[in-house]
């Protein structure tokens, strides 16, 4: 090509890229790029990196964040529906209560809890006592003079607590005019345990009381046991009116004094009963003696 | 032509090749995972030149484009037991090294700093240096040194992802479908961003385009 046929000639871009194009390196380079490669192939070799490398940068943000969320949802959690967690610890609560049912000293105990509401069993409804404990008991349990068992409601979990509270109050009462029944020899250890199985753990103790209340019914006949004090009527009328009375009932909303002597009643019979089994109670010579 | 301008040749001609090159690199690949890990040097022996000039012409330094080269084929050797042949071997690496050096200049962006490459004058590029020195009517070596420096200038000015598209186009030599596959973008996307990047490469070098 002459110096006329060049000078006519134009440079286009891609003429100009070409240029970039034949940027080489020299060879010997190449020698010290692999050297230095290799040394980097066998270093990747021995340092096999863990599984989770590729995820650093994701794992910078993520886990803080995830360990900020994970400690709100336990929060909410524990403020919301914490009574689900610690469903089988209400489930032990109950077996112990309903024994206690022929020890009026340990009745009392669980009936001198603040913000106790007595209620019939005809009465009971979960909904709408959410807020409030729940007492398990039934009509004929006002006639035997104790209540048959209290719970925390807001340990309570669902609704379907309250049928099998239901169905224990019923066969509970009858356990209270004789020897009790101990519903914790129902359970095994297992169940009692803060976990187990709560629906099998109430099945157990439900059919063990049943069976307990058919064995235990015979005794019942006899005219002594159906013998009721002046005292047991009484309290069985004062326990009548103290259930009867709802605090969220419109009807009593403005009657402080009806709310006011309800809580005294209350507060007299536990008072009564706390006492009663105390005088029942006395040492004489070498022996412990008790009063009938 | 040592084996990478081979290479970089084979890469600029018709399918039918390149089908024939990404079939022998899979056969390679299938040596590599089955264990014979010194297999793996042939594949960087063909693809280290090309792989570096892409690096070099998006970096504009020959240090940082060896590092990163290097740490392409790391990764492909170390993620290779993960290539399942769903696309050619050298697509595959090519987006290992792209994306490596994308991140690079991410990082790097305020560095400013260029080392170049000697011209390898062969046949066509020594043709148009003299063409543009004749018109220039300087000396030859200091009228390169400066049109390097120009390119450079001009590479660098547009975009990162303007820069690869013209890079793995108009100096390796791959097809529009072969870049989409490599920048994971629509066919055109590379189309829109190639012409947008020439359009201002030529308002960049028309110092030279008119002489």
């Amino acid at each position: 090509m002459n110096d006329h046929q060049r000078s006519s000639k134009t440079v286009t871009l891609e003429d100009l890229l070409r240029i970039k194009r034949a940027e080489r390196p020299p060879a010997e380079f190449w020698a010290s790029f692999e050297k230095s490669l290799r040394a980097k192939q066998l270093a990747a070799i021995v340092e096999k990196r863990p599984w989770w490398y590729s995820w650093r940068p994701v794992f910078r943000w993520s886990v803080p964040a995830g360990a900020v969320a994970a400690v709100a949802v336990t929060v909410l959690s524990l403020r919301s529906g914490g009574g689900l967690a610690e469903a089988p610890q209400t489930g032990r609560e109950i077996a112990t209560a309903i024994p206690v049912q022929s020890e009026p000293a340990s009745l009392e105990r669980v009936a001198l809890q603040p913000e106790t509401a007595v209620a019939p069993a005809s009465s009971f409804d979960a909904p709408r006592h959410a807020a409030e404990p729940v007492v398990v008991a039934a009509a004929e349990s006002v006639q035997s003079s104790a209540p048959a068992a209290v719970v925390p409601a807001e340990r309570t979990p669902s609704g379907a607590l309250a049928s099998v509270s239901e169905q224990i109050s019923g066969v509970a009462v009858a356990s209270v005019q004789t020897s009790p029944v101990s519903v914790t020899t129902a359970a095994t250890e297992s169940e009692m345990r803060p976990g187990a199985d709560f629906g099998a753990f109430f099945e157990r103790a439900v059919a063990h009381l049943d069976e307990g209340f058919r064995t235990m019914k015979q005794p019942s006949s006899e005219p002594l046991a159906q013998l009721t004090t002046p005292k047991d009527a009484r309290r069985a009328r004062l326990l009548a009116f103290g259930s009867s009375v709802d605090a969220n009932s419109p009807m009593y909303s403005n009657a402080s004094n009806v709310l006011r002597s309800r809580e005294r009643i209350t507060s007299h019979l536990n008072d009564e009963a706390l006492y009663d089994s105390i005088r029942r109670l006395g040492v004489k010579g070498n022996g412990v003696s008790i009063q009938f | 032509m040592n084996v990478g301008s081979k290479a970089l040749d084979k890469t600029l001609v018709a399918s039918p090749e390149r089908q024939q090159e990404a079939d022998s690199d899979w056969a390679v690949v299938q040596q590599v995972q089955a264990g014979d890990l010194p297999a793996f040097d042939k594949l960087i022996l063909k693809y280290r030149e090309r792989v570096y000039g892409v690096i070099y012409n998006m970096t504009s330094n020959r240090e940082d484009a060896a590092d990163l080269t290097q740490d392409a084929f790391i990764k492909a050797f170390q993620s290779i037991h993960r290539f399942q042949g769903q696309s050619s071997f050298f697509t595959w690496l090519y987006r290992i090294a792209v994306n490596s050096t994308l991140t690079h200049l991410r990082k790097a962006r305020l560095r400013t700093f260029f080392s170049f490459e000697k011209i390898n004058e062969e046949d066509k590029t020594a043709e148009i240096i003299s063409i543009l020195t004749d018109k220039s009517g300087g000396d030859r070596e200091l009228f390169v040194k400066e049109l390097q420096e120009k390119l450079n200038e001009a590479m660098q000015k547009l975009s990162i992802k303007h820069r690869t598209v013209v890079t793995l186009f108009e100096i390796d030599g791959l097809s529009h479908e072969e870049i989409a596959e490599v920048m994971d973008c629509s066919v055109g996307t590379v189309r829109s961003r190639l012409h947008y990047a020439k359009q201002l490469l030529q308002a960049e070098l028309q110092a030279y385009t008119r002489l």
